[in-house]
């Protein structure tokens, strides 16, 4: 029996899944073998670790926290779907108030501004000497 | 208490009975996770919203097998379904070069307080990683057999009820994760990993 086969036979020699002739095998190589031997020492080792990992301790809290949850999530649908729903339209609502608000204002002050401009314009328009310009003024004068 | 009163009793909101199928089936609970996911808080934040979801979904389990082997259906569920977003966010993370290495050995927990340990702890949690590694590294079914059979001490039969195969395919895959692990294992002791 090879060194591969007795490796491959390992893991259910310790799950004690073997027959007993394979049994009998693995434990006369593994008795002979050092390689092999020290393997399997690892190996038995590794699974061991894996074993630790299985340790867990109870959480007397879990339980608690767990009711918890349930009971929030019960309020959360128990509570209206119209109340769900309002908070979030009025905040858009309020929202695109703003927004219509901001727009407001800002055409109103661009209509004060043309105004202006207007006026300015027509002031010019009365007062002809804008229409001429500096120098031919003080060729006359 | 028998199923049947567990499901009467859920579907009715007992909290008395729910909190029995907490105390019966947390610890396994939480070894089944922590065999997918190596963190004892994460399998723990697992298992509480495994309940929940048992809590509010009864009305609509089938009875088509045991509570407890919906409640390792499940469990194993949202306990890949985490696996797969820890990784997108490992793949994200990857992309900076500077925390690249941080997280892998975060996901191995090798990196956190305890690093500053003596020697020969240090060492064991090496070959802790190592080993994690080479069971995670199995193909997707072989690993979750191996998984409820080592951390769960399921039997063939109830890992089969478990994953809704036969036996004899439970059996196979056992027996391939065996080979898998066992070729893992050897090349890493010539490697002196472990």
């Amino acid at each position: 029996m090879n060194c591969l086969h007795i490796r491959n036979g390992l893991m259910d020699y310790f799950d004690e899944k073997t027959d007993q002739d394979l049994r009998l095998e693995i434990e006369g190589h593994l008795a002979t073998c050092k390689a092999c031997r020290d393997y399997s020492f690892t190996l038995r080792e590794a699974f061991q670790m894996i074993s630790l990992e299985k340790n867990i301790e109870y959480d007397p809290f879990m339980f608690t926290r767990l009711q918890a949850s349930v009971i929030d999530q019960k309020n959360i649908r128990r509570t209206p779907l119209l109340n769900r729903l309002l908070q979030p339209a009025l905040i858009a609502t309020f929202v695109l108030f703003l927004v219509y608000a901001g727009i407001s204002i800002g055409s109103d002050y661009n209509y004060q501004q043309s105004i202006i401009t207007d006026y300015e314009t027509e002031l010019y328009y009365l007062n002809d000497i804008q229409n001429e310009s500096y120098e031919s003024i003080m060729l006359f004068e | 208490m028998h199923d049947a009163d567990f499901i009467v009793g859920l579907k009715n909101g007992d909290q008395d009975v729910f909190k029995k199928l907490v105390e019966q089936h947390q610890v396994p609970l939480v070894r089944l996770c922590k065999g997918f996911l190596h963190d004892e808080e994460d399998a723990r934040d697992i298992v509480q919203e495994t309940f929940i979801e048992v809590f509010e979904s009864i009305h609509h389990f089938r009875q088509d097998a045991r509570l407890s082997t919906w409640l390792y259906r499940i469990a194993v569920n949202k306990s890949l379904n985490l696996l797969r977003k820890k990784k997108i966010n490992r793949l994200l993370v990857s992309l900076d070069v500077f925390s690249a290495k941080e997280t892998n050995d975060v996901e191995y927990g090798t990196t956190g307080p305890g690093q500053n340990l003596p020697g020969d702890k240090l060492e064991k949690n090496e070959k802790l990683k190592q080993i994690r590694k080479a069971v995670d590294s199995l193909p997707g079914n072989q690993r979750i057999v191996f998984i409820l059979n080592k951390y769960m001490d399921l039997t063939n039969k109830e890992v089969a009820e478990v994953m809704d195969i036969s036996l004899s395919a439970v059996e196979s895959l056992m027996h391939r994760a065996k080979m898998n692990l066992q070729k893992k294992l050897f090349n890493l002791y010539k490697k002196n990993l472990i």
